[in-house]
């Protein structure tokens, strides 16, 4: 069909047989290591671009292109042209989902802000249930309502669920880090809530809420329970703990963004 | 010109702009208008227009959903029969209890999509209704179009 | 890191990550498929906005956990991931839990990996979680046509 001229010339074409030779090698001859590094050294502009992309998240650089790298090896080894498809396209989300494997193993937390996470938990939870009882789904305001934040605040947690970020989403909810962090919660990206839990405002505010909505925040920054433990220790739904998470977040944010 | 699909959705296809409905204006009262490279890379944004539009339009969540697949697919197929270094135009319409959507690129093609086509089944059953033709473009070529409207929630009680 | 003869240069070399050639077997994809319909990688986009982490739960079971979004333009790099690991399990399980947009080029890719997965004698199950995923699978019928789980444990741990 037709080409499009925003498509770059086939820069690796020449490594095609070289891929195929690769390929067709016994695992111990021995002309595998030569063609395997000249194929790593080709594509590492590859994987050294794919390191620059989720080098925005403040991990060292030299760390992300090797995880990036020993994904370009690993891929290398596993391609096989006779399936029909072409190296790159193999390569290229494989070697991301390396990376990815990599912030999820490591203690780095990617900083998807911990509200949108807890936003989106409660819009999930609040969607399965007006979904029973509507028999349909909801509509963003429907869900405003029903979890008592604005709708502005609704829109941010939809559209978080829109936009591709370098690590799923639900990953990120499920997650294997097991401290939560208030201070991320509330202060996201945004450097005047930085290290909000050595601030002395954090604490009025605590004590200004209800007893139970402080007990839930305690018990999940605090205690770092999930929210289903929380849910089991205070004898109300998962989907009652992820509401009033949410809203109290927002609350509390609101908070200290007045003083 | 309206047939209808077997399931209710009001389709047609023709080589020649329906004569009764669509005009060969844009949409009156397009609230956005995005241009985009014709490009697999910019559907992204285009579906992200739609989603968002849907959503302040206060759409239910499975309508939203439905609209950003529609959207995608309407110009995943002008993409794929767009010219070299061709642009698509989409032009969204928000119109009460429902959004309004154009798309047109000036393609290699003079037929238009076939109505037997998986693609064109998704169309259908995303949409209330949904049109494709092709015109002639300026300097001899073609221009592919497609319309199709989608409505804020499914005819249920309550909305 | 990197072994061998030493040659790796250290400069950040800026060339464009090239349109690599056209996927020969295009014409089986039932639907809609552009001949160039390999990875257009472009100097601005070697990353894409779908990535896959594939690992061996169990023998011969392979789990491919997609993230990001399956359209026509990622909807390629799906496709030689899992025509790559359907080589090598008697179970593989593609997890779409992290898909937050599954168009018809991905649907397209499914039912291809359901046909050469049957012509393997690979089991293909699916985990579809949530409405971008479900939605799309529902709307189309193939909820009919492929094993879908609601989480990948359900998938990993089904009987065979």
């Amino acid at each position: 069909m037709t080409q499009s001229s925003e498509r770059a010339t086939n820069d690796y074409a020449h490594l095609d047989p070289v891929l195929a030779e690769l390929a067709g090698l016994d695992a111990d001859d021995p002309r595998r290591t030569e063609l395997r590094d000249r194929l790593v050294t080709e594509f590492l502009p590859v994987a050294q671009h794919i390191a620059r992309r989720f080098g925005q998240r403040g991990e060292p650089h030299d760390d992300l292109v090797q995880v990036a790298t020993v994904g370009l090896i690993s891929a290398i080894d596993r391609f096989d042209p006779t399936r029909g498809s072409d190296f790159l396209s193999f390569a290229v989300p494989t070697i991301m989902g390396e990376v990815r494997r990599h912030f999820r193993d490591t203690s780095w937390s990617v900083r998807v802000p911990r509200r949108l996470k807890e936003l989106h938990l409660a819009i999930t939870g609040a969607t399965n249930e007006l979904s029973q009882h509507l028999g349909r789904a909801p509509t963003p305001s429907e869900l405003a309502t029903h979890l008592g934040i604005t709708k502005d605040e609704v829109y941010e947690g939809l559209e978080a669920s829109n936009a591709y970020r370098s690590s799923s989403l639900d990953e990120l909810l499920v997650g294997t880090d097991k401290s939560v962090s208030l201070g991320d919660a509330l202060g996201d990206d945004d450097p005047e809530l930085m290290g909000v839990e050595n601030r002395e405002a954090l604490q009025p505010l605590l004590q200004q809420l209800p007893e139970r909505e402080r007990t839930i925040i305690l018990l999940r920054f605090f205690g770092n329970l999930t929210q289903t433990q929380i849910a089991d220790r205070i004898g109300i739904s998962q989907m009652h703990v992820s509401r009033l998470l949410a809203r109290t977040l927002v609350d509390l944010r609101k908070g200290l963004l007045s003083e | 010109m309206g047939e209808v699909d077997v399931d209710g959705t009001e389709v047609t296809v023709s080589e020649h702009e329906p004569s009764t409905t669509t005009s060969d204006k844009p949409a009156p009262g397009a609230d956005v208008e995005v241009r985009i490279a014709a490009s697999p890379a910019h559907l992204s944004v285009v579906r992200a227009v739609a989603a968002d539009l849907a959503m302040r339009a206060d759409f239910t969540l499975d309508a939203i959903s439905d609209l950003k697949m529609a959207v995608d697919e309407a110009c995943s197929e002008l993409i794929s029969r767009s010219v070299p270094d061709g642009d698509l135009v989409c032009r969204f319409s928000v119109e009460g209890e429902q959004i309004h959507f154009a798309a047109e690129a000036a393609t290699t093609t003079v037929v238009p999509p076939s109505r037997e086509s998986f693609g064109w089944r998704v169309l259908t059953a995303l949409t209330d209704s949904v049109n494709t033709w092709v015109v002639p473009g300026p300097g001899g070529g073609h221009v592919l179009r497609f319309d199709l409207v989608k409505k804020r929630a499914d005819d249920v009680v309550g909305l | 890191m990197i072994t061998g003869s030493g040659n790796v240069s250290n400069a950040v070399v800026e060339q464009p990550a090239a349109a690599s050639s056209s996927v020969p077997n295009s014409r089986q994809l039932p639907f809609r498929g552009r001949e160039d319909s390999g990875l257009n990688v472009t100097e601005n986009s070697s990353a894409l906005p779908i990535d896959v982490v594939v690992d061996r739960p169990a023998d011969g079971v392979v789990v491919a956990t997609v993230g990001g979004e399956v359209d026509m333009l990622t909807a390629p790099a799906l496709r030689a991931v899992v025509l790559t690991e359907l080589d090598d399990c008697t179970v593989l399980v593609i997890d779409l839990s992290g898909v937050d947009f599954l168009g018809s080029a991905g649907l397209a890719v499914l039912v291809e990996a359901s046909h050469e997965a049957q012509r393997r004698q690979v089991e293909l199950r699916l985990v579809a979680a949530g409405r971008s995923v479900q939605r799309p699978l529902e709307i189309t019928g193939l909820t009919e046509v492929l094993t879908t789980f609601p989480s990948r444990d359900d998938a990993v741990n089904a009987p065979g």
